[in-house]
């Protein structure tokens, strides 16, 4: 069983950019979360795959947001949301920010914590 | 009645005969057994545990005999039967007590499932558990011998056994188990602890337990609310040394040494989560049991939240 997992150790390959630029929206499955934080540390059960991980800051900030999503968000909506002021004005990412971004929802997709959604 | 006040023969008895149910912690086992190691064990190491009726409920029946056959005297061996069956390899025949032991840890962590157990050592001083989860050698059984005399209440030397209802920890006072030089770390340590025999080549070298203190067996209905979790190592050489543990960290570690949260599921999620919002959280490295047993003194001392 998995039980440990930091999206920050996910490495960059050649295929972050076309997975930076994919369309998919992604959210998270509504059953079967539980969530418990300590300073910048989430703990997730994950009752469909009996699974538990240790996110860091940033992959917990991702989570959280796509959880508190009613909709599917794209990378470039997550950003956003995750980067706008209270204004809702952001900034616009990097390419190596955009890239982080990619591989942190990438990770939290390999873990089967969020899930894409394909346009119709 | 407790086990010191059967005469040795009329222990011989029981134990030859339908069995012996003996009382520890939460636990009764129906123990039979011929083997001379095991019936002085269990007089030496289960004097003050209680002797419930023989009509009583056993949650458990094993024995721990020579297989029948040539082995009974040739290189001999011995089995532990749980319900009549055998359900580990033979080990040589001098280890029967030792076998005793490792099998009633195997009865609790495969069927006691009303609590969430963990591969930890844990002691109590003023109300409160320090938790020590560790996997096997890394100096846990060494750190909680050296505590239990020197202030720190015994209740489990190998599971700590947690109340899902409550959080707290459930008592398991049994004989503490030391390994190769631990044994003599801790007859330095403390001369007046009293271990039985030590057997030799045993699959974790050399193994000896020494008796837990009366007071300890006496108090062994009295939970503990958890106060402490700290991950211990031996580090040869190593200045006694106690480092913050981020939550986060502690509770992998609970899981990583949990027998049954996979059965508990989402509630087993939540007890242990509950577990670590209750305690300090640490890690320790050290070498001396004199520099460890100085430093938890403090802590006890202080109390949960108190600077160590």
């Amino acid at each position: 069983m998995e039980r440990r997992a930091d999206p920050r150790l996910a490495e960059r390959d050649d295929g972050l950019k076309a997975r930076s630029s994919d369309p998919s929206r992604f959210f998270v499955p509504a059953a079967g979360l539980r969530l418990r934080q300590w300073d910048d540390e989430l703990v997730v059960y994950d009752a469909r795959q009996a699974r538990t991980h240790l996110l860091d800051a940033g992959a917990a900030d991702v989570l959280q947001c796509l959880l508190q999503s009613p909709t599917a968000l794209s990378l470039a909506e997550l950003a956003q949301a995750l980067l706008a002021d209270p204004a809702g004005q952001a900034e616009a990412l990097t390419d190596d920010e955009r890239a982080g971004l990619a591989a942190c929802v990438d990770e939290l997709s390999r873990l089967g914590l969020v899930e894409p959604q394909r346009p119709s | 009645m407790r086990v010191a006040e059967l005469t040795p023969p009329q222990l011989r008895r029981r134990l030859a005969g339908a069995g012996l149910r003996l009382r520890t912690g939460p636990v009764v086992s129906n123990v039979r057994s011929t083997l001379s190691e095991v019936v002085d064990g269990i007089a030496l190491h289960y004097a003050e545990h209680i002797v419930e009726p023989d009509e009583a409920f056993a949650d458990f029946h094993f024995s721990i005999d020579r297989p029948r056959g040539p082995r009974q005297w040739f290189k001999s061996q011995v089995l532990f039967r749980f319900d009549g069956e055998v359900h580990f390899n033979p080990l040589p025949g001098d280890q029967g007590f030792p076998m005793m032991e490792w099998g009633l840890n195997w009865c609790i962590t495969g069927v006691c499932h009303q609590y969430l157990t963990l591969h930890a050592a844990v002691v109590e001083r003023g109300g409160r558990a320090l938790i020590l989860p560790a996997p096997s050698g890394s100096g846990k059984s060494t750190l909680c011998a050296g505590l239990v005399f020197r202030g720190w209440r015994l209740l489990s030397d190998e599971l700590t056994l947690i109340q899902p209802d409550t959080g707290d920890v459930v008592p398991l006072p049994r004989p503490v188990s030391l390994k190769n030089a631990s044994i003599d770390v801790l007859r330095g340590f403390e001369p007046s602890a009293r271990f039985g025999r030590i057997v030799h080549e045993t699959i974790k070298g050399r193994v000896g337990h020494f008796q837990p203190l009366a007071e300890h067996v006496r108090r062994e209905r009295e939970t503990a609310r958890p106060g402490w979790i700290v991950l211990p190592r031996y580090v040869a050489g190593a200045p006694a040394r106690l480092e913050p543990l981020s939550k986060g960290r502690a509770f992998m570690s609970l899981i990583e040494n949990a027998f049954n949260y996979n059965i508990h599921g989402a509630r087993g999620f939540d007890i242990l989560a509950d577990l670590v919002e209750r305690c300090d959280c640490y890690s320790f490295s050290y070498s001396s049991l004199d520099e460890a047993a100085a430093l938890f003194a403090r802590i006890g001392s202080a109390g949960p939240g108190g600077r160590p």
